[in-house]
């Protein structure tokens, strides 16, 4: 069979016709009732797109009960991400679905942070994410000549600033988790923290300000 | 390429009517056209045994399903 047809494409439909046939695998019909879903299919697909590597099981996560090989078969059935490349998804969702077009321009963090599912930032990400921000809001209100655009303007480049200032300070060493960066930094700082048995009735500690 | 493409393939080969191809892609929110699905159609060289299914004969169905695995 493979001499005869070998010119022709890939045909790959066998998990459709096992299911039609023989009743299996189950995850076909997960897959099934997934596309019907149009709250959740879109989800994998474009964490997929992104290159976000739990695509899979984003939806588990989400508290979906869609197991990850159905996901696969989403992918393979209904949104082929092998066979399209970005420009041609950004052309195939401006009119099936303009929302998820919106997204695809997105930093993957954002998405996963709109779609709920929780991005592992690090403190030089979020400094750099507030440093780009601060320029560019700076940039928009600073274009318009009134008292209160040029006031805005100011404190969104003095954000820029600080946000720059604390990121090359700071923003050297990468950790996993903006937890672990602050927890390193008073490491760095060498700084005698005395126990909550040594601290005496009353005392307060130095505010901790980031920006 | 559509990235729905495999599903018509699949819909094409068990010898749905074109009309019914396009109103069940609709209720998921597809819309292939009559042309996207000829353009498929021609590129599967289905043998005749999918053609005796879908007319209810008796078929090796081993036969489809290596096929189908292609």
């Amino acid at each position: 069979m493979k001499n005869l047809y070998s010119n022709m494409p890939p045909f790959n439909i066998k998990e459709m016709w096992r299911y039609r046939l023989r009743n299996k695998p189950p995850e076909v019909k997960e897959m099934l009732q997934l596309v019907e879903d149009k709250q959740a299919r879109l989800v994998p697909v474009i964490l997929a797109i992104k290159g976000y590597p739990k695509y899979d099981t984003a939806l588990q996560e989400l508290g979906r009960e869609y197991s990850a090989q159905s996901v696969h078969l989403l992918l393979h059935y209904f949104f082929n991400t092998k066979t399209i490349n970005l420009a041609g998804w950004r052309d195939f969702f401006q009119t099936f679905a303009p929302e998820a077009r919106a997204l695809l321009d997105q930093p993957l963090d954002y998405i996963l942070f709109k779609l709920g599912l929780n991005p592992a930032l690090t403190f030089s990400s979020i400094l750099t994410d507030l440093m780009h921000m601060g320029y560019y809001k700076a940039k928009d209100f600073l274009s318009v000549d009134t008292k209160d655009y040029i006031n805005m303007g100011k404190i969104m480049a003095e954000l820029a600033i600080k946000a720059g200032e604390k990121l090359h300070k700071y923003g050297k060493g990468e950790t996993n988790s903006f937890l672990e960066d602050i927890v390193l930094e008073f490491e760095r700082a060498n700084i005698p923290i005395p126990s909550v048995t040594e601290m005496q009735e009353g005392e307060e500690s130095e505010p901790l300000t980031l920006i | 390429m559509l990235p729905y493409a495999n599903y018509l393939k699949y819909l094409l080969s068990t010898g749905m009517d074109e009309k019914d191809i396009i109103a069940e892609m609709a209720e998921l929110g597809f819309s292939p056209t009559r042309e996207q699905l000829d353009s498929i159609r021609n590129t599967m060289m289905l043998p005749p045994v999918f053609k005796k299914y879908a007319r209810g004969c008796q078929v090796d169905e081993k036969f489809i399903l290596k096929y189908a695995s292609i």
